[in-house]
């Protein structure tokens, strides 16, 4: 954990200079006597800076931390015979771009594509059951949720 | 007080609340149950359907899906050795050593009525508590709630995370992102780089779905697939001779898990341990514990249940969360225009009341539900995640969206679910962060309203009674976790020095 520690806590330093810049930037005074706007942002930007300061320390001296009771807390169980970080990547990028592609298709066009490749990526790989459920499924919470529950749909700026 | 107790109850028992709350119960049962599909995911899944809801009918089906969904987690780690939720993670050591000696129908039937109990207990707590709670809460003034708060968040920072400078990392990171948006005494923009979405801030319920629902996504991702189920698990319903057996640790359970409950970020896992070590150090047979005995599955699942009413308290009472499922409860009823806290119960009693009774119906409804359609929900245990993950995303996706309609909300949604992430890889907490999306705008609305009062005089923290006790309970918070490690390593010197001495 010690260069993660490092690498975490610098970023973080780094982010929380820019926010405490940008909070300079903010009006000092208000007409009563409330501190300003500045005034939470700055303590924010105080308090940030010194815990990731303690945590590149951390990580450079290897120091574990104080533990707390969390520690009493199992090890989440999983079947890992199957486990891959190349799918769960896959789909966390398929994820990324259905999202962006929803700005632009819409739900209706967007979703059964997303849910085919997603399918695919988690290992289904019969043609009619993949091509059927990632059809069917999108247009029934299409209908369920526009008609029935009258929600609004995310619609694209080219179909919708 | 007593007429709005009358009407809440009439309000929750209407006919639509106790459908809502049947049906919430049994999406709760299933979502429990699965592994990777957790409560929380199960509430985030039905979140856009409380839109078109009455706000009761909408808090009494999501009720239905947190008390359906403590029971429901004790069923794949009786059946398949994966408890469904963290907090069941405890009925695994008895529950199914149980189903290998082919009594899956016996620790299941326990386990329900266990979870029951558990559930009617913490209920009466919460029936008791909250209005006497309430009017307490009612007296604090800005510095009071202020150091409550803070109270709320030092308590979830110090408990939620292996290190103490994590748990707060996250809290003041969370912090950071509440100062986006409008000045919330002044109205100044801040931090918006001009952007009209901006304006309004980072709404908590979509990066809460990012937050939660994004990673566990991409472990089921990670996992991949599937299991066996068995199929025959005899007679469901517990024999007397069980009950007989189950009175005491289930005794603990509730009491313990409602006690664990009440505390903000103490969390299941905690309590369902705590239960069980009792459960074993009081039995007549503790050599039995870990190789299939009802008692083994009572005293966690009694307190697993337990904790939904003790985390209900706080989140009624003062409006402090105590774990992300009450934070999204709280999120449920903001979207509905109703603010937890003492002033609910004043402004709107019938629905404050109605909620603690819906509560009551949600604990009945599972139970009833869980033994009527147990041999059905078991099955869907079978269900690939390939289609499974999919539809939980476009769900997170609807949800979002419906928020504001906005695809900003929908990208917010993404980035949290990166942050989550990338918080796991540094193995800092998330539920700091979420506590502190939820609570910042007050902390700093009523430390700023404080400091105005007192004309910037900070002593007004140290004046106030409540203050200073809530300021000196977040000290003992903070330094809880260095006891603790003392007390381990005090611990472990004593066992090493032993041998030797022997």
């Amino acid at each position: 954990m010690g260069p993660r520690n490092i690498v975490g806590g610098v970023v973080i330093f780094g982010l929380t200079l820019y926010y405490g810049g940008l909070a300079t930037l903010l009006p000092k005074r208000t007409t009563t006597d409330a501190p300003g706007p500045h005034f939470f942002p700055y303590l924010i930007t105080i308090s940030i800076l010194a815990l990731s300061a303690m945590l590149i320390f951390q990580g450079v001296r290897g120091l574990k931390g104080s533990n707390g009771l969390a520690d009493l807390r199992p090890e989440r169980p999983s079947s890992n015979e199957n486990f891959s970080i190349a799918r769960a990547a896959a789909g966390l990028l398929l994820t990324g771009l259905y999202f962006f592609a929803l700005s632009l298709f819409g739900f209706f066009w967007s979703t059964p594509v997303f849910f085919g490749a997603l399918m695919w990526v988690t290992g289904e790989r019969r043609p009619l059951v993949l091509l059927g459920l990632a059809i069917a499924v999108p247009m029934f919470l299409f209908f369920l949720f526009r008609d029935l529950f009258q929600l609004p749909l995310p619609r694209g700026s080219y179909f919708g | 007080m007593n007429g709005d107790l009358l009407q809440g109850f009439y309000l929750a028992l209407a006919p639509t609340s106790i459908l809502a709350t049947a049906l919430g119960a049994l999406h709760g049962l299933i979502c429990g149950m699965m592994p990777g599909l957790t409560t929380s995911a199960g509430i985030i899944i039905l979140f856009p359907v409380t839109f078109i809801l009455e706000p009761t009918t909408a808090v009494a089906l999501l009720l239905g899906v947190f008390a359906g969904g403590m029971t429901g987690g004790s069923f794949a780690a009786i059946l398949i050795n994966i408890p469904g939720s963290p907090s069941a993670s405890a009925t695994t050591m008895d529950g199914f050593p149980l189903t290998q000696k082919g009594e899956a129908g016996r620790a299941l039937g326990v386990s329900i009525v266990s979870s029951f109990t558990g559930g009617l207990f913490s209920f009466f707590c919460l029936l008791l508590i909250a209005p006497q709670l309430t009017k307490v809460a009612l007296q604090f003034r800005a510095a009071d709630l202020f150091g409550l708060v803070f109270f709320g968040m030092s308590v979830i920072s110090a408990f939620a995370a292996k290190s103490l400078v994590k748990g707060l990392l996250s809290t003041f990171l969370g912090l950071m992102i509440v100062t986006v948006g409008m000045d919330p005494l002044v109205g100044t923009a801040r931090f918006t780089f001009g952007d009209a979405n901006m304006l309004a801030g980072i709404h908590f319920i979509a990066a809460l779905v990012g937050l939660f629902a994004i990673p566990e996504i991409v472990a089921n991702l990670a996992e991949g697939n599937i299991r066996s189920v068995a199929s025959k698990f005899g007679r469901v319903f517990p024999s007397w001779e069980d009950i007989k057996k189950i009175r005491l640790p289930v005794a603990i359970g509730s009491i313990v898990g409602t006690f664990v409950g009440i505390l903000p970020g103490a969390g299941g896992p905690i309590a369902v341990f705590v239960s069980y070590d009792y459960a074993q150090k009081i039995s007549k047979e503790p050599e039995q514990f870990g190789k299939g005995c009802v008692e083994g599955v009572a005293a966690p699942e009694s307190a697993n249940s337990s904790i939904a009413g003790g985390a209900l308290i706080p989140m009624m009472t003062l409006g402090i969360p105590g774990d992300p499922i009450t934070a999204i409860l709280i999120g449920a009823l903001l979207v509905h225009g109703m603010a937890p806290g003492p002033l609910l119960f004043v402004e709107q009693g019938p629905f404050a009341f109605s909620v603690l009774f819906s509560y009551f119906i949600a604990i009945c409804s599972t139970a009833t539900v869980a033994f009527l359609g147990l041999r059905l929900i078991v099955k869907l245990l079978t269900i690939p995640r390939s289609l499974l993950l999919p539809i939980i995303v476009a769900l997170c996706v609807l949800g979002t969206y419906a928020l504001r309609n906005s695809f900003f909300d929908i990208y917010v949604m993404f980035f949290f679910g990166l942050v989550a992430l990338s918080f796991k890889w540094l193995d800092i907490p998330v539920v700091p962060m979420l506590l502190a999306l939820v609570l910042g705008r007050q902390l700093e609305e009523h430390m700023r309203v404080a400091l105005a009062a007192s004309k910037g005089d900070v002593s007004i923290f140290f004046t106030s009674p409540w203050c200073l006790v809530f300021l000196c309970l977040s000290v003992v918070s903070f330094t809880w976790p260095f006891f603790l490690e003392w007390r381990v390593k005090k611990k472990a010197l004593k066992k090493a020095a032993e041998p030797s001495s022997a």
